[in-house]
């Protein structure tokens, strides 16, 4: 950072990080709540006591969380699935982008087009689900790898990071004896790993996060993801009424400490993959 | 992908391992239930002759997953299952697969499954509009004949609940029975406030305003912040104000009654005058000060465990959840069930639930196994059935008869599901049921700490049942209905929480404008076509 001299100067760095920390604070409470709650009594909770700090702290939530036979082996599946899909994912949208990077590619443009048109035209969910069921995927893990395997959006900017690189490279590799696949792993990855990094952490995200395929191509419950899982434990109370039955709910202080766990590999994840956001998107701007 | 396959089969091994354990304890430990409990079944198991068995089928059967099955289980295969699967397999050869659908979006996935004709033999839901919608589609397997031939048991014990599956004379669902009788709402009023005030338990809505008043003039508790009367802004149910502005209304009839059926109460002839007197509570501070906020109710529940709140009307037994908190703190008896909300004539009007529970359907391309599935529903009418499915076939009864449920540990131990009810899909109404004794003894093992006694549950009883009453239902839904019922349902809440919260002088405009937004939104289409099909039907 520069030193900033003027008054006008400080009095816009000023205002930029009021605005800022209140934006973060904003973004914050409804985190920092959940999990005060996690770590609160039902009762308290309940009772309205709780807002940013624990009341009547105890750690009992997490072990009934856990002791949940569902949601802690769907937890472990959702991981390997998030690893499994974004692994496809990349693989998907690179084979894709790379081609298309080259402006040489016959008919490069009505392809890319397609790909476009995919973004604004949207089958809706019971084409998309006979679709599925045609290809003989509903009640298994593909239907919730495949019909999102490739993200046209997440592919444009791929293609824009191949584009960014200098074609003196691409020329250089082809002139030491490189094929097409050998530029693209030895050349061309390795200079748009920071693009390549925050993809596969928008994939990664997005399948975590991902609830409506789950709930329509997924009958068995050894598939449900642990957002599915979450959402049954969210939504019981309600349920329960309509149908008259007084049986146990689960406490509030449960629910949050699971939607704090299932927040947890996220949270990690970020720091480590956020380094490569400013440099992936800095790759399309000219390179010194 | 690797990891994730040996992953499953560890969990697949895992979960064997745990239901041959399951299995051994649970053998051991219940041969007593097994005569009593179970001893319906086992006779007439003996009595089935083989023309019932029939050919070896299999269906696929639609069970709730609410993500409580015991570790290394699911809800498809438990120990509960496995016990279905042989008594049926036993009796009548048929196989039973069960399907699992996430409880929280049952209907969506159900209009899916549908959609793609995917759905398995015997699907479920509560939605009458879902249900009127598949059968008005052609989507629903005529069930007349086999309900004739194979539904013994279902006329035996669910009859009453039936006409709710018929449409044009054909029986397109089998209908679900409710068990412990119910009504949908109850007031609830503070027994030591009233005390302390000096008053007598209000009997008329005149006597309820009049203690009211006194809570907020004289604050019996000492609290900082009383609230005679708390409400919440929950937008999607009429449970705060119903049964208030219900006992303004005159129903001349069963027409009338069929009209303004629940919801549509809050626009009949005489409701307005219930509205105006609460916009007179709000205007005085009665009632909680810009309730219509709160439309996640946590405002709400907590005045009310925090003992700041002299009356509440809300679901029956839900505020159970409050209460209990409340006593623990304070220490002793706060609030009772209290009826004052009198008709013109004195007496009581209290909406109970209807007695059908969900439709229980039979998809048209399942259409070649509906006997099957017949049979399947028929067992299960039985009350011995339905209570071995609810309490597992190894649980106890208790001194009252009534069924002992097994605890969550024991349940999650020997691989049973924690919500075993889901399984039971015909017949809620078992013999404790019907009985006062039965039901307030069960009220009572029920706590899970003890924070009311016998007494209390026996008022409980007595009081919400005062004027029990229940609108007639038809399971016809009106093309006027099915297009602007959810719309107008949102529409009179908001109608309502309006005119509750504004200024007195306003009301008479409001009201009026308000009324004709509703009117345009297609209430009064709803109300004409709901008067057409009652005068078609008689």
């Amino acid at each position: 950072m520069s030193e900033l001299k003027s008054k006008a100067d400080k009095r816009f760095q000023l205002f930029w990080n009021t605005f800022f920390i209140v934006i973060s604070v904003v973004a914050l409470i409804p985190i920092i709540r959940v999990v005060s709650m996690s770590l609160s009594s039902k009762d308290a909770i309940l009772g309205g006591k709780v807002f940013l700090y624990p009341v009547e702290f105890t750690i009992e939530a997490y072990g009934r969380a856990f002791q949940s036979g569902s949601f802690v082996s769907s937890f472990i599946y959702s991981v390997f699935l998030m690893i499994g899909s974004t692994v496809v994912c990349i693989v998907m949208t690179v084979l894709a982008a790379y081609p298309l990077s080259k402006k040489n590619l016959k008919g490069g443009a009505v392809i890319m087009t397609l790909f476009v048109l995919t973004m604004y035209l949207d089958p809706g969910i019971i084409p998309k689900y006979l679709n599925v069921k045609d290809f003989k995927l509903i009640d298994t893990v593909w239907a919730l790898i495949i019909p999102e395997a490739l993200s046209a959006y997440n592919m444009i900017i791929m293609c824009t990071a191949f584009r960014g690189l200098d074609s003196s490279l691409y020329e250089a590799a082809k002139i030491d004896g490189c094929n097409e696949v050998q530029t693209l792993f030895k050349v061309a990855l390795p200079l748009v790993y920071p693009t390549l990094a925050t993809l596969a952490l928008f994939y990664a995200v997005g399948r975590w996060n991902r609830l409506s395929d789950v709930l329509y191509y997924v009958n068995s419950s050894k598939l449900y993801t642990v957002q599915m899982v979450l959402k049954q434990l969210i939504e019981a109370v309600k349920l329960t009424q309509e149908e008259g039955l007084q049986s146990q709910l689960v406490a509030d202080n449960i629910k949050s400490a699971s939607i704090v766990i299932s927040m947890t590999p996220m949270i990690i994840a970020y720091p480590f993959i956020q380094k490569y956001f400013t440099k992936g998107i800095m790759l399309g701007a000219v390179k010194g | 992908m690797k990891k994730a396959r040996l992953f499953k089969s560890c969990v697949a091994v895992l979960a064997a391992a745990s239901m041959v354990a399951g299995c051994g304890s649970g053998a051991a430990k219940d041969a007593t239930t097994a005569t009593t409990a179970a001893g319906g079944t086992d006779t007439k198991a003996e009595a089935t002759t083989a023309a019932d068995k029939g050919e070896e089928v299999t269906i696929k059967v639609m069970v709730w997953d609410r993500g409580d099955a015991a570790p290394g289980t699911t809800v498809e295969n438990n120990t509960q299952t496995d016990w279905i699967k042989k008594q049926v397999k036993d009796k009548y050869n048929i196989n039973v697969e069960y399907v699992s659908v996430p409880r929280s979006s049952s209907d969506d996935k159900l209009n899916i499954m549908m959609s793609g004709g995917s759905a398995p033999d015997i699907i479920f839901t509560y939605n009458q509009g879902l249900f009127y919608n598949f059968a008005s589609n052609g989507g629903l397997a005529d069930l007349t004949q086999s309900y004739e031939t194979y539904g013994s048991d279902i006329k035996k014990f669910v009859a009453d609940a039936q006409n709710m599956g018929q449409m044009d004379g054909k029986q397109l669902a089998i209908m679900k029975q409710r068990g412990v009788e119910s009504p949908r709402h109850t007031a609830y009023i503070r027994q030591d406030w009233l005390d302390k005030l000096g008053m007598e338990m209000p009997k008329t809505k005149e006597e309820l305003a009049a203690y009211l008043q006194a809570v907020k003039d004289k604050n019996p508790g000492g609290v900082d912040n009383v609230i005679p009367w708390a409400m919440s802004g929950r937008n999607d149910t009429e449970k705060g104000y119903l049964n208030f502005v219900g006992s303004y209304v005159n129903l001349a009839n069963d027409k009338d009654a069929y009209i303004y059926s629940e919801g549509y109460m809050a626009v009949a002839p005489g409701a307005v005058d219930g509205i105006k007197k609460l916009n007179e509570f709000y205007n005085k501070g009665l009632i909680t000060k810009d309730f219509a906020t709160d439309t996640t109710e946590d405002l709400y529940k907590a005045q009310v465990t925090a003992g700041n709140v002299g009356f509440f009307l809300d679901d029956t037994e839900s505020p159970w959840n409050y209460i209990t908190v409340l006593n623990t703190n304070a220490g002793g008896r706060t609030f009772v069930p209290v009826q004052c909300f009198e008709l013109a004539d004195g007496s009581y009007r209290t909406p109970f639930e209807p007695r059908h529970g969900m439709f229980v359907m039979v998809p048209k391309s399942s259409e070649k196994k509906a006997d099957a599935c017949m049979k399947y529903l028929n067992w299960m009418a039985d009350p011995a059935v339905a209570e071995n499915i609810v309490f597992t076939a190894e649980h106890k009864r208790d001194e009252n008869n009534v069924p002992i449920k097994l605890t969550s540990e024991e349940l999650s131990s020997k691989g049973y599901p924690g919500t075993c009810d889901d399984l039971n899909i015909v017949n809620l109404a078992m013999d404790w049921t019907k009985d006062k004794d039965s039901i307030v003894s069960k009220w009572i093992k029920d706590q899970s700490v003890e924070w009311e006694n016998q007494e209390w549950f026996s008022n409980f009883y007595d009081v919400r049942s005062e004027g029990k009453f229940r609108f007639p239902v038809y399971a016809n839904i009106s093309q006027a209905e099915s297009d602007y019922g959810q719309n107008v349902q949102n529409l009179m809440l908001e109608y309502v929480y309006k005119l509750i919260s504004c200024s007195p002088d306003q009301f008479d405009s409001l009201q009026k404008s308000e009324y004709d937004n509703l009117v345009n939104a297609g209430l009064q289409k709803i109300l004409d076509a709901r008067a057409e099909y009652f005068d078609t039907i008689k």
